[in-house]
């Protein structure tokens, strides 16, 4: 006879203990037992069974007919499909193959859901600052207008449903490898996730502004030195569109400083601002008319700047269906292509720039029930929303806004001190419909069509340049540009009144734009929009140096194919050190520096102003520059609060012009500087730090400029770090530590497009893959892999390394 | 002696194709091999075979699990127990050995339960 041997409870708990701890996360240890378990943890994410296996078939998706999908050597996918929400589902389907983790994940950054993933305070801060901004809210209206729109809600649904159906088939074993690591399961995909992602790309744009600093400034100096130093335009500008044959108008007038605004009016709080936005990512795109190129074909270039980041922030593939055929860029979890071309047109896309995002300093009750709105007190809205966060108890926030915006800070919670209690208005928060711009584009012929579709482009304002194989070259300064009065926007508005805020946009037909121009070429590098000819008033963050570069060299060559666009591309000449460096090198009297010195001296004054990878000279430049600024606007640094220094043009042409200004003289010194001694001292204080690093080895460019391409999580083992690479941001070759040329794209239009193009990443998104980080090298190396725009199904057959059977 | 090499070796193979078959199922829980593997105890001392299941099991276990991410990070790419490694700041090797260890523990435990859970009572008496 048996029994229950009751000496076993001990190991039977031991077991039960075992198989519980191994199944579930321990402070930060995944479960073990199943990432470790060979059979289904993260072992099995080391392949790439999509890429690499010749021929798989999918069946019971629920695809309307069949699909097919070939991978090409560089393993982009060519999406062929019968009909166009088939086309969209395949869309979703094989970025979800690809990246689902990276677009699940950018859609939680995007909302604020962070705290759902990971534990930790900070990330609660994130969390309520982006709900604050409203991004949740933002994309929630959004997508209420959009699915208003018959055709977009079909596509973007087909999409959605396209990413599910991947979802529904995966299983632990097959769960991408940050879902294993970070322990939780990907939700359903929605079209709210889409358009979180677009309202994030909206939001790295156009987030960037210095209201509060300006208002600083214009308090600190006064209309007249702040209209010096701080003016809308500078002299050493080459806009986008040409205004300067039109009639000068008068809207640019120097800026006044509103009545409202003085020191009780605005915060005095020294606090160090967070930066979180950089007001440097910015893009390249330029387009040459058949008269200026070999083939006299047009031939279009495009390289959008974003922050480097693994996942690669693109997807490269070519989308197929009866009436759209179209290759470029995606952004995972947005349908259609953002960046490419088609038989007939190719497109480029650049940061506008322009300034919209607002403060209005509100006059709020302290129980935060009403604020002052003329002489009302009016009721704040107010709505409480949801935080989940992981093994807690969810948060729950209370937002306030006024008429004019949400209350970002207030006493409860703040990530920008001075900002406490003002409104934000943000254009991003107007509800609108990207996504219907990039559907009509992808599937544009010629111009009409293209500019039709770009009419739903409103946040943020992007610059779309334009070449098509009938030879019509455009640049369109597109989006939502609100008609301002002269500086509106350029300082905190009052709040106590809603007589400023905007209610019209400057008409479609008036915004910049140009066709087919006399000089055969047009560049977009998120300079000025305009000259100050432009009938409307705007503002905004523009950087010239780029573009500057660029219409140089289109403009001194006649004959262009696309290695010289390619080279063009790669240039790392920074050229306002071209400008500066000999009027700066003037002002040194070379007799008062030691051999050395004279050596370094003669040296610069050689240097070609490139960035290139074995330049020796850039890092002295910089620290000679970065010293100069110093040491003239140390004015500057005396206030408790930091504040934005005038550009380089600015300082550059007070050298030139009024070496004595005031500036220049150095606080707590008797003596009175001028231009020459602080240009002599900082060249001494850089030559010092210059020669140290030199003792200490290697001066060369490219060993100093080392980029990182962080994994979304910021973990270093997933990411590839410290890789050496020429390029400077003020170059056209925008390459910095942490952004840069996120995709380089050449195109020649004719009867089949020849495209070259690269990105730094892979086609995979999974850190276990072959094709997560492949193209880095290249990509550092200026290299640039022929885009196989395949004409008919059957070629892309043909070109096929491995084909994949949707049905 | 050789016969119990025979059962030992034999033993461990089936341990081996229970935990390679079981951990393939999808729908399953991850553990859901250790079931058999249990069952399989009970019928080692149903059959009076007087063997050292812990042992036996831990050496199934571990075999299956140090040389199965062998296995594949050999066959695949190679990358992600050396980039897990690196997140944990240990050699990458240590991840096969602890995921050993893990296989061989619970597979070891679950013989060793499977063979003692049920006893004669006679054996009591004995006792």
């Amino acid at each position: 006879m048996m029994k229950i041997n009751l000496n076993c409870l001990f190991p039977v708990a031991a077991l039960i203990i075992l198989i519980y701890t191994l199944s579930n996360q321990l402070f930060d240890v995944p479960p073990l037992g199943k990432i470790l378990n060979p059979f289904i943890g993260v072992i099995q994410n080391d392949q790439d069974k999509y890429l690499n296996d010749n021929y798989l078939k999918e069946n019971n998706l629920g695809l309307s007919d069949s699909v097919s999908v070939f991978f090409d050597q560089a393993k982009v996918p060519h999406i062929y499909a019968k009909n166009i929400e088939d086309l969209y589902f395949s869309q979703g389907y094989v970025t979800a193959i690809l990246r689902l983790w990276q677009m699940d994940f950018t859609s939680y950054v995007s909302a604020g859901r962070l705290s759902e993933i990971f534990n930790g305070e900070n990330y609660l801060q994130y969390d309520r600052n982006q709900r604050r901004m409203g991004m949740l809210e933002a994309a929630k209206r959004s997508l209420f207008l959009i699915e208003k729109n018959p055709e977009t809600k079909k596509i973007l649904s087909a999409y959605t449903r396209g990413v599910n159906a991947y979802i529904k088939r995966l299983n632990y074993r097959t769960l991408p490898f940050e879902y294993k690591f970070l322990n939780y399961t990907p939700e359903p995909w929605s079209n709210l996730k889409s358009v979180l992602i677009m309202k994030l790309m909206g939001n790295t744009l156009s987030g960037y502004e210095k209201d509060m600093d300006m208002s600083r400034l214009m308090l600190i100096l006064g209309e007249k030195k702040f209209n010096l130093l701080y003016p809308d335009f500078h002299s050493n500008i080459t806009p986008m569109v040409d205004y300067s044959k039109r009639k000068p108008r008068s809207v640019f007038n120097a800026a006044k400083r509103p009545a409202y605004l003085n020191f009780s009016f605005i915060s005095s709080i020294s606090s160090k601002p967070k930066v979180l936005f950089n007001r440097k990512l910015g893009s390249n795109s330029w387009v040459i008319s058949g008269k200026k190129t070999k083939s006299g074909l047009p031939i279009l270039a495009s390289d959008p700047h974003l922050n480097f980041a693994l996942p690669c922030v693109w997807l490269q593939m070519q989308l197929s269906a009866p009436g759209l055929d179209v290759y470029g860029v995606s952004i995972p979890g947005t349908p259609s292509i953002i960046i490419g071309f088609n038989k007939n047109i190719a497109w480029g896309i650049t940061n506008g720039a322009d300034d919209v995002k607002d403060w209005y300093k509100l006059q709020v009750n302290g129980d935060y029930k009403t604020y002052k709105l003329g002489d009302k007190m009016v009721k704040l809205d107010s709505r409480i929303e949801e935080i989940k966060r992981k093994g807690q108890k969810s948060f729950f926030d209370t937002i306030y806004s006024s008429k004019h915006g949400p209350i970002v800070n207030d006493n409860r919670f703040f990530s920008q001190r001075e900002l406490i209690d003002y409104a934000m208005k943000w254009e991003l928060a107007t509800p609108s419909n990207e996504f219907l711009t990039f559907i009509h584009i992808n599937k544009a012929k010629n111009y009409r069509e293209y500019k039709e579709s770009l009419k739903y482009f409103s946040c943020p304002i992007q610059n779309f340049t334009f070449a098509c194989n009938d030879g019509t070259i455009a640049v369109n300064h597109q989006g939502n540009m609100a008609i301002k009065y002269n500086s509106q926007g350029r300082f905190i508005l009052d709040g106590s009144t809603d007589s400023s805020l905007n209610t019209k946009y400057i008409p479609l037909d008036s915004l910049p734009q140009q066709v087919n121009p006399k000089c055969n070429y047009l560049v977009s590098a998120n300079q000025h929009p305009t000259d100050s000819n432009y009938p409307y008033y705007y503002n905004g963050y523009y950087s010239e140096n780029r573009a500057n570069q660029i219409s140089k060299m289109l403009a001194e060559e006649s004959k262009f194919d696309i290695n010289k666009v390619e080279k063009i591309q790669l240039d790392n000449t920074n050229s306002f050190a071209v400008v500066a460096l000999p009027i700066i090198l003037k002002k040194i009297d070379k007799s008062n520096l030691n051999a050395n010195q004279k050596h370094l001296y003669d040296l610069m004054k050689s240097w070609d102003c490139s960035y290139n990878f074995n330049s020796e000279i850039p890092k002295m430049f910089e620290w000679w520059w970065s010293n100069i600024k110093n040491l003239t606007w140390d004015e500057l640094t005396k206030y408790p609060f930091p504040l934005v220094n005038p550009d380089d043009y600015i300082l550059l042409n007070l050298i030139e012009t009024d070496p004595t200004n005031i500036f220049f003289d150095k606080l707590n010194t008797s003596k009175k500087e001028i231009a020459s001694n602080i240009i002599f001292e900082a060249f001494i204080k850089a030559s010092n730090d210059y020669f140290k690093l030199k003792n200490k080895g290697n001066v060369k460019w490219g060993n100093l400029n080392r980029v990182n391409f962080l994994h979304l999580t910021k973990i270093p083992a997933f990411s590839k770090l410290n890789i050496p690479c020429a390029g400077y941001p003020e170059a056209i070759n925008a390459i910095s530590n942490s952004w840069g040329p996120s995709w380089r794209m050449v195109v020649q239009l004719g009867n089949v497009p020849t495209a070259y193009g690269i990105y730094p990443g892979g086609q995979s998104g999974n850190v276990g893959s072959k094709y997560y980080d492949n193209f880095i090298n290249d990509w550092g190396h200026g290299k640039y892999y022929h885009l196989n725009f395949y004409p008919s199904i059957g070629e892309a057959r043909a070109g096929a390394k491995n084909t994949l059977l949707l049905k | 002696m050789k016969i119990n090499l025979i059962q030992n070796t034999l033993i461990i193979m089936i341990i081996g194709i229970i935990m390679m078959t079981l951990s393939n199922i999808d729908f399953l829980p991850w553990w859901v091999f250790l079931l058999p593997v249990l069952i399989l105890g009970i019928i080692i001392s149903l059959l009076k075979l007087n063997l050292k299941v812990f042992i036996l099991g831990f050496i199934a276990g571990f075999v299956i699990w140090f040389g199965g991410n062998l296995f594949f990070d050999i066959k695949y790419n190679g990358f992600v127990l050396a980039k897990l490694a690196n997140v944990l700041s240990v050699p990458k090797l240590l991840l096969p050995l602890v995921s050993g260890i893990i296989g061989g523990v619970i597979t070891g435990l679950a013989m060793y339960v499977g063979k003692n859970v049920l006893k004669y009572t006679e054996l009591t008496n004995v006792d």
